[in-house]
């Protein structure tokens, strides 16, 4: 073993013991007392309350899409609003299908290597980035299909154009903050690759 | 989520410490460590229930924890990121001289980490830790080839930043 190899290992056990005594820096608690359990309790149960809520959200607005086709198709449906509808049910459809389409192969356990959780979270901020583009191009089918249908039977009033603008100001706003985040995200999850190879 | 309290005190009783360590890796902020160290502590509680015994509990543990904290350094807002590249930390407790020392070596080290890509930081830390190239390409997921050249290069990387006369 040469000179310059024992200083080496030398100068890596002072740095190894350096390392360990990070852990003493804070006064660290080894073990996990009962509080801590509790707080790491409250904090999964705010994590499932916000799932459900979330959950809840998406089933009330489909309620309320049934409600309103009940509604509408009970009280005699004029010509105008059946297409609507048709078109409210079509446009549903193609999201739900989309949605379920762009969250295949992206589920990741916690416990898989580095290398592929990186890899896995690339995927993921690449099918949000789809998401933000394929939401902006299904509202702008939907405003074209929406504005021919109020136009063709004569339903263009100022109040629908506020709606469908004010519509618009939402998705767009959403989408540029997604955007600036998931660039935001790939650029650092990309730094991370190429350092890492 | 079931309820594996007393497994998840067990894994940190045994793991706590190196948890603890991880952190500071990818934190410098103290109140910002705490919360990472919390994310850990959670993503392991709901991990666990799934571990089959396919790797070294170690491991596990390792990619458990190295996994969520990479999710949380890509997601931190960029005006922490820029708080936490420009700290310093200073060791202000006072102390016999030996111990003064330890903290000074301790700091000088954490500092030249966080001058690091976050890549090399995190293979460093596996290193600093004891694993050996093998088990460091098994958390990586490459072959023991790969994992040593990383290795390497990041050791040179850390080398160059403590520079010859600050080394610890």
């Amino acid at each position: 073993m040469s000179e310059r190899t024992v200083d080496r290992n030398g100068e890596w056990r002072a740095l190894t013991e350096a390392w360990a005594a990070t852990d003493d820096a804070e006064g660290a608690e080894v073990a996990t007392p009962h509080g801590a359990l509790d707080s790491l309790r409250r904090r999964a149960e705010r994590q499932r309350r916000r799932q459900i809520a979330v959950a809840v959200l998406e089933w009330l607005l489909f309620a309320g899409l049934l409600v309103l086709t009940v509604v509408v198709l009970r009280g005699g449906a004029a010509a105008w609003e059946l297409i609507w509808l048709a078109s409210l049910w079509g446009f549903t459809a193609v999201a739900m299908g989309f949605a379920w389409w762009n969250r295949r192969a992206t589920w990741r356990a916690a416990g898989v290597a580095l290398d592929d959780y990186v890899r896995l979270a690339r995927l993921r901020a690449e099918r949000q980035l789809r998401t933000v583009r394929f939401v902006l191009a299904l509202f702008a089918v939907e405003v074209i299909v929406v504005v021919a249908q109020l136009a063709w039977f004569d339903r263009l009033v100022p109040a629908a154009v506020a709606a469908l603008a004010a519509a618009a100001a939402v998705i767009v706003s959403w989408c540029v903050v997604t955007r600036r985040r998931l660039d935001r995200d790939l650029s650092r999850i990309d730094a991370f690759r190429r350092n890492a190879h | 989520m079931a309820d594996d309290g007393a497994e998840l005190e067990r894994v940190l009783g045994a793991w706590g410490p190196l948890l603890r360590r991880l952190t500071w890796a990818y934190e410098r902020d103290a109140a910002a460590r705490e919360d990472l160290l919390q994310e850990i502590h959670l993503a392991l509680w709901r991990a666990l229930p799934r571990f089959r015994g396919e790797c070294a509990e170690r491991t596990f543990v390792l990619r458990v924890a190295h996994n969520r904290a990479i999710t949380h350094t890509f997601r931190r807002p960029p005006r922490a990121a820029a708080l936490d590249a420009a700290q310093e930390v200073a060791d202000p407790r006072p102390g016999p001289e030996n111990e003064a020392a330890a903290a000074q070596r301790r700091e000088r080290l954490l500092a030249a980490l966080h001058r690091l890509p976050l890549a090399a930081r995190q293979i460093l830390t596996l290193h600093l830790e004891g694993l050996s190239g093998r088990e460091i390409a098994e958390l990586l997921g490459v072959t023991e080839n790969n994992a040593n050249v990383r290795l390497s290069r990041a050791r040179g990387a850390l080398e160059a930043e403590l520079g010859g006369k600050d080394r610890p």
